[in-house]
């Protein structure tokens, strides 16, 4: 009995551009945390003792990604020193003129990660301890099924009886859609996996990329999720930052363990002002929320309510610090900054400055509603507070 | 404050006069140089004036008419008390005294000081009284000439206490705060940093900055867009070409494949066209020979018909031309009996004729018998005329030439012959001698008793011996000229009478009676002369003569004719049996001369007859002569072609050979055919150039698509510096953020632009309100004058009373500025006015306002309703005060009226 033990890790998403991120350090410090976990998963195969490591697609960000990522890439590839086997996923699909046949890149695999095997054909491949159904995208958007022809593979050719087999895929089953888990793109149903299709009691494992978080999706079905978070976790049950551990053998129910990897961590919170007063008990649970490591922190933060003017200038400084402290401070901002009755009544009822109460009564009717002149209404009155307090 | 009366003295014209001025309406009237702006600038001096005043102001006070200083004594009402100011202007040395109602006097300094407290202004002395006196209190002191001034130069001075007034006039209008200004300050500077003053958007404002941001953003995105597509393109074309030229690989050995084939039944076709060919060829021959003889066996056919036809044709036509012949011979009878009946009218013609033409020549010849006849006999009567005439005519010759006109001119000669002897008997003195003894003689010739002599001369008349008397007849030298008119007379009768070869006037009388008579018998034979034709009366006889002997001639002509011919004709007796011989004749004539034509019309229709029936023998001769030689060559033909083509039997088995021979090429023509097109040739070439054509198509694709591969890959192969997809997700980023950067400050400064346009609006109302109350006051006043209609708007600003529009009846509003001269201090009283009724409250509810001479531009009609306006003021507690030189303008103003008069030495005042 053949026991082959293996790291499941998809969607490195290597030379990911973090583009949303203004901040040129933090967007670099994001990049470069995509290269140092595939040291501490190489530290953890090492530990592990594996046999080898499967990358179920989407190891680069793009198929046209930069010399730089490349050389950085198969560097850090090549240090972990144990086989590591990948398909090209949507991301980094094989097609005419991608990464995988550029000179460049055969050169530094060659020179870098001898280790490193990409596999670009639909064909079984034969290891020492398992064999690999792999089902490489050569489109980004793959409109067939790509693992259909591994019934029809297993009717024509024998294979070692002792060996588990493992299907490594990349796309999405039925059920959920990897694409709808991206910040950027929208739906699609390319790069389905027909899970039906397979003879699933043939097989031993199937390691599957592209849905970000970890799950499971059958009794022998895993999606690894990335190792390092890149984006606003959505929902509940979305566990991204992992890979997996797994051991199998011929005919076995698959082991696998769940181990945490993520560098960065990427939280949501929000907030609801029902007065000035709560901007105090913001602040507050805010630092609770984030605690010390801001630095390695990225914050989806949503604020609702409302608040007055002198608040929101507070408020706008409270953000302006976090956001400085953050990786990134993502903002849904749905707060009404309008003057506050004691604000309007400084405004509007002051006998001795009869010009300015004129206007501010004036903007306070516009400022009513949710109309493009309501809003700018509002902006008048903090200017017209803002002067007030300046001169 | 109310002014009281005015007394001046020794200032300028005035030496000394007082004023009292009515409480509401006073008006001064006084012409030119009367002292009326005198009197307006002394009430002012005593008012603002300290009276140690010297230099050049008080100099111009002092009267060059009256000595000692210039002196002014003002009562006044102020601060509810009357007050009496007297003021000595005597440069260093003069002096003011104030004396109360209650009879406290105060003095000089004190006095000034109380002056100035009592009118809440300064008082001026020194040397910038010059400048600074003018502009005091000139709201109220309407200055000659500056009676159209721009209500802010006089109304500057006054803001202060004017604001203070309106607003407690209006409980909501309040002055704006320093606070107000300093915000409203800065809001326009934030506008001025963000606009232009049209408006736009200043360039390197954040907002611009941003825009600028934003376009670059979007450049730079459509940039990365399109880098991105052109790559996802490339793999499109990639993956394209490359299911292409699998496709085309996978197809092109079929194509090759249909197209040998369709080759192959090409060439067997070739084959079967090439055979088919010579069949046809076989078939036609075949067909030829048999339509060759076909047609000549029809031709013989058609011959030998026509043949048939023509022989019976013959017999008939012979036939019918022996009925012609006959006809023709009958026809050719009748015309000779016609031409012998011809003949015979025509003799009989001929012979009516001769006789009618003698018959009328034998008319003639009597005719001209009878005119030749007529003519001889009136010919001997004229001779005979003619011989009476030569005997009256030589009677005549005889005879002087005397006519009536020449026997009355004798007269006259005659009677004027009488006349002079009368004449010269009547002046001679005549002497008759009755008796004498002895003898008397006169003039040398004795005068016999009883005989009487007229003396025409002075004649000697002697008496016997002794005695001689010279006798003198009067009349001197007329008697002599009477003696010559006799002579003259005589000689011109015996002229006259001498010439007509005349005795005297009895035998002229004689002899005109003799030609009376002769001359009337002359006329009468000569008329009847002339009546017988006269002189051409021989020309008619000897024409008549040559007619009648050529009429003769040709009678004779004519009958010697006749006699020539068989019978003889018998000539007429007279003109009328030869008439009635003619008009018998010419019947007869008539009816031979109808006789001919009628012979002649049957000889034509004989002969016509005759010609009709020859041409149809002779065209049934032709026919039959045609038909004849037809039949001959028809013959002919017919032998000719038989000896050719075999007689009818053997003609019938060469045809039946021929058709067989021809079915048989026709049936191996017909299998043939239907061989090649079960083959179907065209198909077949168009299935070679289609499989052609879509190899080289194919070719061509697979070539092309390889083309698009390589390119693809080559574009496909990136430098790798940067990844387009990174790239393009920078530049979206890039871009919302530099559109939600754009949209904030695009947001700010609308804020700012509506602050902006809120506080000039809310200012300008604020402005408004404050000022209104003054407004209306200045509108109740105008609308005296330019009607209900009417309002003013003004701006109360650092400079005073400002933008002063009128507006009437809604029409656009009308600048200070843009007033005509007239209106200019018709509006700038009614400012003055509504100013001076705010400001009374500080006096008391009065103030006085004096107008001198102001105006000078208004016409008298627009003076009428002027002084409504004055009135109404007057009405709200002012005192109104007129300086005019036109007194009579102002009547309806019903004030109290002084009149100046004008006097050098001093000016008096009169009440009216």
């Amino acid at each position: 009995m053949v026991t082959a033990r293996f790291l499941h890790t998809a969607d490195w998403q290597l030379g990911r551009p973090f583009a949303s991120v203004g901040d040129e350090s933090k967007r670099h410090r994001l990049q470069q945390e995509r290269l140092r976990v595939i040291e501490r998963i190489g530290k953890i195969a090492k530990e592990s003792a594996v046999d080898f490591i499967l990358v179920a697609g989407d190891l680069f960000d793009s198929p046209h990604v930069t010399k730089a990522t490349v050389s950085a890439a198969c560097g850090a590839i090549g240090e972990i020193n144990i086989p590591v086997i990948i398909i090209p996923g949507n991301h980094d699909h094989g097609g005419p003129g991608s990464i995988w046949q550029q000179d460049f890149f055969l050169r530094e695999q060659q020179q870098l990660a001898p280790n490193l095997r990409i596999i670009l054909n639909p064909e079984p491949v034969v290891l020492e301890k398992a064999v690999i159904f792999p089902a490489p995208l050569l489109r980004r958007h793959e409109t067939t099924n790509p693992v259909s022809w591994i019934r029809e593979s297993l009717l024509t050719r024998s294979f070692p009886p002792d060996l588990p087999r493992i299907v490594l895929a990349h796309g999405t089953i039925q059920g959920f859609s990897a694409e709808n888990d991206d910040e950027q793109s929208g739906p699609s149903v390319a790069n389905w996996i027909d899970l039906t299709s397979l003879p699933l009691d043939e097989m031993d494992y199937l390691a599957l990329g592209d849905w970000h978080g970890t799950k499971q999706v059958g009794a022998k079905a895993w999606y690894s999720g990335t190792p390092e978070m890149d984006r606003f976790p959505k929902g509940d049950g979305n566990d991204p930052g992992n890979l997996l551990k797994v051991a199998i053998s011929r005919g076995q129910s698959p082991q696998v363990e769940k181990i945490p990897v993520s560098g960065f961590i990427w939280k949501e919170f929000t907030f609801h002002f029902s007065e000035d007063s709560s901007l105090d008990r913001f602040a507050e649970q805010i630092d609770a929320f984030i605690g010390s490591s801001s630095n390695t922190q990225l914050l989806k933060l949503r604020l609702q309510g409302a608040l007055g003017i002198a608040a929101s200038a507070r408020l706008e400084q409270i953000l302006e610090s976090w956001e400085s402290r953050l990786v990134r401070l993502k903002l849904d901002f749905q707060v009404t900054i309008a003057p506050t009755q004691e604000e309007i009544t400084h405004l509007t009822c002051n006998p001795s400055d009869p010009l300015i109460s004129t206007v501010a009564s004036q903007l306070v009717i516009r400022a009513e509603g949710n109309s493009d002149e309501a809003a700018i209404a509002r902006i008048a009155l903090r200017e017209l507070h803002a002067a007030l307090l300046d001169t | 404050m109310r002014l009281l009366s005015l007394t001046v003295r020794n200032y300028r014209v005035h030496r000394d006069l007082t004023v009292n001025f009515d409480a509401s309406r006073t008006l001064i009237g006084g012409a030119n140089e009367s002292g009326k702006s005198t009197l307006v600038e002394a009430a002012h001096r005593a008012l603002f004036l300290r009276a140690k005043t010297g230099g050049s102001i008080r100099s111009q006070m002092v009267s060059t008419l009256h000595s000692g200083d210039p002196e002014v004594i003002l009562s006044f009402e102020a601060g509810g008390m009357r007050w009496e100011l007297e003021k000595h202007f005597a440069g260093a040395k003069g002096s003011t005294r104030l004396t109360a109602q209650a009879g406290v006097v105060l003095k000089d300094e004190e006095a000034e000081s109380k002056v100035a407290e009592l009118l809440k202004a300064e008082t001026i002395g020194g040397r910038s009284a010059a400048s600074q006196l003018p502009t005091l209190w000139s709201h109220l002191w309407v200055w000659q000439g500056q009676s159209n001034d721009d209500p802010a130069t006089y109304t500057a001075s006054h803001k202060e206490r004017l604001s203070k007034h309106l607003q407690q006039h209006s409980a909501t209008a309040v002055l704006q705060s320093a606070n107000d200004q300093r915000v409203a300050g800065h809001i326009a500077d934030l506008y001025q940093q963000f606009f232009t003053n049209t408006g736009r958007i200043r360039s390197n404002t954040s907002l611009d900055v941003a825009r600028a941001q934003l376009e670059q953003a979007e450049a730079s995105l459509a940039k990365a867009r399109e880098v991105a597509s052109r790559l996802n393109q490339a793999i499109t074309d990639h993956d394209q070409a490359s299911r292409d030229i699998a496709e085309i690989k996978l197809q092109l050995p079929t194509l090759v494949e249909h197209r040998k084939h369709a080759e192959t039944k090409l060439r067997e076709v070739e084959v079967l066209r090439r055979d088919e060919n010579i069949r046809v060829e076989a078939l036609r021959n075949a067909k030829s020979r048999r339509e060759a003889l076909e047609a000549n066996d029809q031709t013989i056919r058609d011959l030998q018909k026509k043949l048939d036809t023509a022989k019976a044709a013959l017999q008939p036509a012979d036939v019918q031309l022996a009925a012609l012949t006959t006809a023709e011979q009958q026809a050719r009878n009748g015309v000779t009996a016609a031409d012998q009946l011809l003949k015979e009218a025509i003799a009989s013609l001929r012979c009516i004729r001769i006789q009618h033409d003698i018959e009328q020549a034998a008319v003639i010849a009597l005719e001209k018998a009878e005119i030749h006849q007529a003519i001889s006999t009136r010919h001997a009567e004229a001779a005979q005329l003619d011989q009476e005439l030569q005997n009256v005519r030589s009677k005549l010759d005889k005879l002087p030439t005397l006519d009536a006109q020449g026997l009355s001119r004798l007269r006259k000669l005659d009677a004027a012959s009488s006349q002079a002897k009368a004449a010269l008997e009547a002046m001679a003195t005549s002497i008759e001698l009755i008796t004498a003894d002895t003898s008397v003689i006169l003039d040398g010739t004795s005068l016999a008793a009883g005989e009487a002599r007229i003396l025409t001369d002075s004649g000697d008349l002697v008496i016997g011996n002794g005695t001689r008397l010279r006798v003198q007849p009067g009349g001197g030298n007329s008697l002599t000229e009477a003696r010559q008119r006799v002579d003259q007379c005589n000689d011109a009768l015996s002229a006259e009478l001498q010439i007509l070869a005349l005795r005297d006037l009895d035998h002229a009388a004689s002899i005109l009676e003799q030609r009376q008579t002769l001359e009337p018998q002359l006329m009468g034979i000569q008329t009847r002369w002339e009546a017988l034709g006269g002189t051409s009366l021989a020309q008619q006889i000897s024409r008549a003569t040559s007619e009648l002997e050529s009429a003769r001639e040709e009678l004779r002509r004519r009958m010697d004719l006749a006699s020539s011919s068989s019978e003889t004709p018998s000539q007429p007796a007279d003109l009328s049996s030869a008439k009635e011989r003619v008009s018998k004749t010419s019947h007869e004539l008539t009816s031979a001369e109808a006789a001919e034509i009628s012979a002649r019309m049957r000889v034509e229709q004989a002969r016509e007859k005759l010609d009709h029936c020859s041409a149809e023998v002779a065209r049934y001769r032709d026919l039959t002569a045609t038909t004849r030689q037809s039949v001959r060559d028809l013959e002919t033909a017919i032998h000719t072609r038989e000896e050719a083509h075999g007689d009818s039997r053997s003609r019938e088995q060469a045809l039946t050979n021929l058709r067989e021979a021809e079915a048989l090429a026709n049936d191996q023509l017909t299998t043939m055919r239907a061989t090649l097109a079960d083959l179907k040739p065209e198909l077949l070439t168009a299935d070679c150039d289609r499989f052609s054509r879509a190899i080289s198509a194919q070719e061509n694709r697979l070539r092309d698509a390889e083309n698009t591969c390589l390119l693809a890959r080559d574009r496909l192969t990136l430098d790798g510096s940067t990844d387009p997809e990174a790239e393009l997700r920078f530049a979206e980023a890039r871009q919302l953020l530099a559109l939600d950067q754009f949209q904030a400050e695009q947001r700010r400064a609308k804020a700012i632009e509506t602050l902006h346009q809120l506080f000039t609006t809310s200012r300008e109302v604020i402005d408004r309100a404050l000022v209104q109350p003054l407004a209306d006051r200045i509108s109740g006043y105008l609308q005296c004058i330019f009607g209900n209609g009417t309002e003013a708007r003004v701006q109360l600003s650092e400079a005073g009373v400002e933008q002063l529009e009128l507006i009437r009846n809604g029409d656009p509003s009308f600048s200070f500025e843009s007033l005509s001269g007239g209106a200019k201090e018709q509006v700038a009283a009614a400012v003055r006015l509504a100013l001076a009724e705010i400001l009374a409250a500080d006096f008391e509810g009065c103030l006085p306002i004096l107008f001198d001479d102001a105006f000078a531009y208004s016409d008298p009609l627009r003076i009428q309703s002027l002084q409504r306006m004055l009135d109404l003021a007057a009405t709200r507690g002012l005192q109104v005060i007129i300086f005019t030189c036109t007194p009579a303008d102002y009547l309806g103003f019903g004030a109290k009226e002084i009149r100046l008069i004008n006097r050098s030495s001093s000016s008096q005042q009169i009440q009216p």
